[in-house]
């Protein structure tokens, strides 16, 4: 058992790898939740329903054509590959792959700092984590 | 980003700057600012930031470029030392420093200058010392 540090994540939308881009994300995963309590209970019963789940991923705005306004701004609006890696790569490190909405993709232009980019994603399906070889 | 490098090209973009300048790099024994001029120096680098991105994408440097006026008590080294701190102008280190088309790093922007009289090697000089930030590739 260690502690990780987050530098080392990378992180790949629609087969174009977007890590060097990036130095922020999070992935979310919740269930709906249904109130089941009957008469008789001092307390509320609930059971799980459906999962849901949101990502987020941003960093530092690049105009390359491999950058992320040029890879994720013309994805907008459709479902594409999510694929995470959360401790980076390596034999026995954890892969995180989804598939997800492209939902808002943001950019800020301070005016004493650097252009940076933000996109959020809302899970379509399942996550599959597997343990790469 | 290689650092070596990159202060080369730093002192590269000062030397542009039109009242005559003599640019050292590192840390020299003594400076020989032309008469009506400055010396220039860009020291080692303050600090280097990592890991500004994943993947080591990018680093940001902190980097110092020092002005060096002889004789600071000349009337005239008001008027010089304003040229070099103007934000736009023939003499201006911002500008030259900015509009200059960067090969070892990403870019860098001059965030503030601020002057005090210095003694370098024993001699005085009036000194400007601008402050520098270059952000580039971390993994090269």
């Amino acid at each position: 058992m260690a502690f990780k540090h987050g530098k080392d994540t990378e992180i790949t939308v629609d087969s174009d790898d977007l890590t060097d881009f990036s130095n922020t994300s999070q992935f979310d995963e919740e269930s709906d939740e249904h109130d089941v309590t009957t008469y008789g209970r001092d307390d509320y019963v609930v059971q799980g329903g459906l999962k849901k789940g949101a990502f987020t991923m941003g960093g530092v705005y690049d105009d390359g054509v491999a950058g992320p306004a040029a890879v994720l701004r013309p994805l907008v609006g459709t479902v594409v590959t999510v694929v995470r890696k959360p401790l980076g790569t390596g034999t026995g490190k954890p892969t995180q792959t989804f598939s997800a909405l492209v939902k808002k993709y943001t950019e800020t232009n301070p005016v004493a700092g650097m252009i940076t980019w933000q996109c959020d994603f809302t899970k379509s399906g399942p996550m599959v984590p597997t343990t790469q070889s | 980003m290689n650092l070596t490098a990159v202060m080369a090209e730093v002192a590269q973009a000062v030397a542009a700057v039109e009242g005559p300048v003599q640019v050292y790099v590192g840390a020299p024994p003594k400076v020989d600012p032309p008469a009506r001029g400055a010396a220039a120096v860009v020291p080692y680098p303050l600090s280097v930031e990592y890991d500004g991105t994943y993947g080591r994408g990018m680093d940001t440097i902190s980097q110092e470029v020092f002005l060096l006026l002889p004789r600071p008590t000349d009337p005239d080294v008001v008027v010089r030392l304003t040229s070099y701190a103007a934000g736009v102008g023939v003499n201006s280190i911002k500008e030259k420093i900015e509009a200059h088309t960067w090969q070892t790093c990403d870019g860098v922007r001059v965030v503030r200058a601020d002057f005090e009289p210095v003694d370098y090697a024993g001699v005085p000089y009036m000194g400007g010392r601008w402050e520098l930030e270059i952000w580039g590739p971390g993994g090269t």
